[in-house]
């Protein structure tokens, strides 16, 4: 079946949202093939149920929405595997301190002295970063992204993912010990 | 109540404060430890460093769909049914 006119309302989408949808996906999710995955099945899904599109919002925030869907679902699917990743880790987070709970040497925070305000500084640090959440585990970085990239409180974050209020403090704890330690040994030496 | 805590229980309630989810007293043992901690005083501060930058969070990725791609996207939608 062709039809010349839904191939040019594709095309249209396609051509104005992929884009936009893309960066809103890859700021929250660490994998790029995912993030394009999900781009696509939400232009499909909004496809199917194009009859439901009220006109109200706009083309752009209303696909946005369906794709905000997607994520969740795939935070949500990092959660229930939560148990088996917060044991696991448990090993490398405990290197940071000693027996005493003291910094352990060898971890001692150092000083980043970061400024922010210059461009090739700021660009050097989000390059850093990006490559820093690769080595999250899912759920750390789904809590890390709700947390930062979307400003969820800790309470929505929780019932979003169906996570209990101590995991997740486990969780966003754990993401930020590491991120900084990665961060930390990439800034200081690249 | 113990006034004194280890540098594992501060870098905990740094964390917690941001989202200001610890009690008075913990911030009491918090000053106190962050007065006598050179090294947890370091994180705190780039703990804070760190956390505006997250929350302007900005992505570095080149990461694009090829015109290939966004034909094989535009072709799955024209053959779907609505």
């Amino acid at each position: 079946m062709f039809d010349k006119k839904h191939e040019h309302l594709a095309t249209e989408w396609v051509n104005n949202y992929s884009g936009i949808l893309l960066g809103f996906a890859i700021s929250r999710l660490k994998d790029e093939h995912l993030a394009k995955d999900l781009v696509q099945e939400t232009f499909i899904a909004a496809w199917k149920n194009i009859t439901q599109y009220n006109g109200e919002a706009s083309v752009k925030t209303w696909l946005t929405t369906i794709l905000k869907n997607k994520i969740i679902d795939h935070y949500r699917k990092a959660a229930t595997r939560l148990t088996d990743s917060l044991l696991e880790h448990e090993a490398t987070q405990s290197i940071f301190f000693d027996d005493a709970n003291h910094w352990a040497k060898g971890y001692y925070p150092q000083d980043l002295s970061i400024n922010a305000n210059n461009f090739a500084e700021k660009k050097e640090f989000y390059s850093i970063l990006t490559q820093c959440r690769k080595r999250l585990k899912a759920i750390q970085d789904a809590v890390f992204s709700l947390k930062y990239v979307d400003g969820m409180t800790s309470e929505k974050i929780c019932k979003e993912l169906n996570i209990s209020s101590s995991n997740y403090w486990v969780l966003i704890h754990r993401a930020k010990v590491q991120l900084r330690g990665c961060i930390e040994t990439k800034w200081l030496n690249p | 109540m113990k006034l004194h805590i280890s540098c594992k229980e501060s870098v905990d309630y740094i964390n917690k404060k941001e989202e200001a989810k610890i009690s008075f007293w913990q911030q009491v043992q918090l000053w106190n430890h962050l007065a006598i901690c050179s090294l947890c005083k370091r994180f705190a501060k780039q703990n804070k460093t760190l956390t505006e930058l997250f929350k302007k969070s900005e992505t570095s990725s080149s990461v694009q769909f090829t015109e290939e791609e966004k034909s094989n996207i535009i072709h799955t939608l024209t053959i779907t049914e609505e």
